[in-house]
């Protein structure tokens, strides 16, 4: 099947996208209305990849019912706000934990100015334009049932109470105050206030695992929703958490919140010598399912080819230099009222089991 | 033959109502605007209610009342003194102004005499002044354009071409130049034309780049 | 004119050089039983000259600059006094992600040039003095290489760091923002 055509109206799709820096999650729930969870930009023309997709395929902006910033990294964020802006029936959901009076505070404080750090701006520019339209807007919470309508409901599992509580706390120090110099939105470990979503269409689940991490502590993370009362769908699709980290990892997520087997995808991450996910955590995940897909193999790199001069002063200059991949697409395709799902795979995508071949 | 470009120099250019005291470079200091040795080692021209102007190994800051002008002596600074201004007047934000100009320069080596005459005769022909005149020949050209308008300001191209100075030195200045418009009590202060250069900076890079390679494409 | 660097050397601390426009340059070790030695920035070669005009024995640097002597501890280049860029052919905007103890890595991306955002590791000692406070996971900064052309016309390939300052918060920008976003948030209908 051509890469360009849209799904029918009577078809389930998930479409996950990656490059190693960045994750975006297109799903088309029938009937023409599609969410978006997180975004990144396509470095050729500095768009949001899924409206690139969304153009190739021909469909409407005005079909994206929802756009869902799962927590505030650089790399989940980007081009958020360009999907808010174009997409104007898109409701905003985010983590009840961004939305406190102090982190608005911060980054209208600061957002001005800054150009590279895209948690800052993206934020700002989304709360603007939902401001402008005099949109909808919803906080996931844990157990919370955000959309509810014939065809689909849409559950966030998380962030908890407690872990509500804890981001608060490390947000309070993010206050602006007086003479004190600007900073970008720190990573906050463990990632405890990520969205965890549920996607329960025609009696399938769907489980975007965001980057919700776990450190054991039963208040927060993947102990929290597996001890929680939920509603009671195994999913046979799972975005897993955090590219594949050991951190993210519950056993009990294969147990109790999933079928056997499940299609499960994700996007790899590299940072310096951090490269998600590590061979044992691919095996890990194959040892629970064989049907496993990834958008690109962390160990990729890509060089950007300049001329002699500028590759001579590069070379002398930095100790290490890569490029980010091109973008990985892994596209999943169902009828609706079957379990029939056709994996599709453009770009460097791969399958789980040869990536980790590879390594 | 696409003369050799051997200089960029890029000039801020601002028109409102300042408080030129104010610049002193222990004030950028003090706002962490520029480092405390950088900041240290300027070399201060004048610092008077008038007129302030200092210079910095990358910087030439000149401020009057009515005017001022941030030059760039590298072309690496560039995307700093745009920071410099945008932080300046960030805490500055009662400042009125009014205009901007962004102003970017390339300094290029013809090869030789022949071409040279060739640039002269293609910009400006000299059939219809050879007619009344001895011996013309192009002494600086300028060309300006009205790019665009909306409610807020509107924007116009002006382009010089003239010699630099050493032999066969071309200089192409670029002058990418925003007014605001409607000018009213809540306009007043500096916010305006911050945003503007925040907004059109990326662009005015570009823009300046295209004129110069379609106009140089032009060239013998 | 007169260029400086910093030469380190493993062991001994930093050492500090000063020398002459062109190719060589002078360092004197502080350490007596060093010899001294000079840099030559152009070629990337270093030479004895504890016998002026003796040319004795060259270092070659590596693709990380450091120096190789049989005789010496490992040298490194670890900072050049930054000239003019009279052209800068790539220029990058970059956030800081990691810090180490020698490096820090940064997210780029290049301005004016359509290409792949990238990862560096960049050496913390090319951070200029008035820069090292401004380092922390967030910071943005700017990366450019290109030429210094000297008044002779000599051309040399440079690189150039420096991060980005914004002014400090303000009571009054503080204040600004909250009444903003108190605004924005009387529009936004939260379910």
């Amino acid at each position: 099947m051509s890469l360009c055509s849209s799904p029918s109206s009577n078809e389930i799709e998930i479409s996950i996208f990656g490059n190693s820096f960045g994750e975006s999650i297109l799903i088309h729930l029938g009937n023409n209305e599609w969410i978006i969870v997180d975004s990144f930009k396509d470095y050729l023309n500095k768009r949001a990849i899924a409206l690139n997709y969304l153009d190739k395929i021909g469909v409407d902006y005005g079909a994206v019912k929802a756009a869902v910033a799962t927590h505030w990294h650089d790399d989940h964020i980007c081009g958020l706000s360009e999907i808010m802006i174009k997409c104007k029936n898109a409701a905003f959901i985010c983590s009840a934990a961004i939305n406190s009076k102090e982190f608005n505070e911060f980054i209208f404080s600061d957002s001005d100015l800054i150009e590279g750090r895209p948690g800052n701006y993206e934020l700002r520019q989304i709360l603007e334009e939902l401001s402008k339209r005099k949109g909808n807007a919803m906080y996931a919470l844990e157990n919370r049932k955000l959309i509810d309508n014939k065809l689909y409901k849409i559950y966030s599992l998380s962030p908890s109470d407690y872990a509500m509580l804890l981001a608060q706390k490390e947000i309070a120090v993010l206050l602006p105050k007086k003479n004190q110099p600007r900073k970008g939105i720190p990573h906050v470990h463990p990632n405890h206030t990520g969205i965890v979503l549920l996607i329960v269409v025609n009696g399938q689940g769907i489980l975007l695992g965001g980057d919700l991490e776990e450190n054991g502590d039963s208040r927060t993370g993947w102990s929290k929703i597996i001890d929680s009362v939920r509603p009671v769908v195994k999913s046979n699709n799972f975005k897993i958490p955090h590219h594949g980290s050991i951190t993210a990892h519950h056993e009990g997520i294969w147990i109790s919140l999933l079928e056997k087997e499940p299609i499960s995808f994700l996007t790899s991450f590299i940072l310096g010598s951090c490269a998600l996910p590590k061979k044992a955590d691919m095996k890990r995940i194959l040892s629970h399912t064989n049907n496993a897909w990834i958008t690109t193999s962390p160990d990729e790199k890509k060089q950007v080819k300049r001329d002699p001069m500028a590759e001579r002063t590069i070379k002398e200059r930095v100790k290490a230099i890569r490029a980010m991949s091109d973008n990985g697409h892994i596209r999943l395709r169902c009828p609706l009222g079957t379990k029939e799902w056709k994996p599709e795979l453009f770009g460097p995508a791969l399958s789980l089991e040869e990536c980790l071949a590879v390594k | 033959m696409i003369p050799q470009i051997k200089e960029k120099k890029l000039q801020i250019v601002l028109v409102g109502n300042f408080n030129p005291h104010i610049f002193h470079p222990q004030w950028f200091i003090s706002q962490k605007l520029l480092g405390q040795k950088e900041g240290e080692s300027a070399k201060i021209e004048i610092i008077h209610p008038d007129i302030a102007i200092f210079s910095l190994d990358w910087l030439r800051l000149e401020v009057t009342r009515e005017r001022l002008v941030a030059i760039s002596n590298y072309d690496q600074y560039n995307e700093v003194i745009k920071d410099l201004i945008i932080g300046t007047f960030s805490v500055l934000q009662h400042t009125p102004m009014k205009m901007l100009g962004i102003n970017h320069t390339y300094i290029s080596e013809v090869s030789d005499e022949a071409i040279w005459k060739g640039i002269g005769d293609k910009l400006a022909p000299k059939d219809i002044w050879g007619k009344f005149m001895k011996k013309p020949g192009l002494r600086s050209l300028i060309v300006e354009s009205n790019e665009f308008e909306n409610e807020i300001y509107k924007n116009i191209v002006r382009v010089t071409v003239d010699p630099a100075k050493g032999r066969l030195n071309l200089r192409l200045n670029i002058n990418d130049h925003f007014e605001l418009i409607n000018i009213d009590e809540n306009s007043l202060g500096s916010n305006g034309i911050i945003s503007i250069l925040k907004d059109e900076w990326a662009n005015s890079e570009k823009k300046a780049l295209c004129i110069k390679d379609k106009l140089f494409a032009e060239l013998p | 004119m007169s260029a400086n660097f910093k030469l380190k050397v493993e062991g001994t601390g930093i050492e500090h050089g000063s020398g002459m426009l062109g190719n060589e340059y002078s360092l004197y070790h502080c350490a007596k039983s060093l010899p001294a030695v000079s840099v030559d920035r152009i070629l990337g070669t270093v030479r004895d000259t504890t016998d002026p005009g003796l040319l004795s024995e060259r270092y070659t640097f590596s693709a990380n600059r450091e120096a190789i002597h049989r005789d010496l501890p490992a040298m490194r280049i670890i900072n050049e006094e930054q000239g003019g860029l009279s052209l800068t052919f790539h220029k990058w905007r970059g956030i800081v992600k990691e810090i180490g103890e020698e490096t820090f890595i940064a997210r780029t991306s290049e301005l004016f040039n359509n290409v792949p955002e990238e990862e560096i590791e960049f050496f913390r000692a090319d951070i200029q003095d008035d820069d090292k406070e401004l380092l922390s996971v967030g910071a943005e900064f700017y990366w450019c290489i290109g030429y210094i052309i000297s008044s002779s016309g000599q051309q040399r390939r440079a690189s150039f760091l420096r991060f980005r300052r914004l002014p400090l918060f303000t009571n009054e920008g503080i204040k600004i923002a909250s009444e903003k976003i108190r605004d924005i948030q009387e529009n936004i209908t939260w379910l």
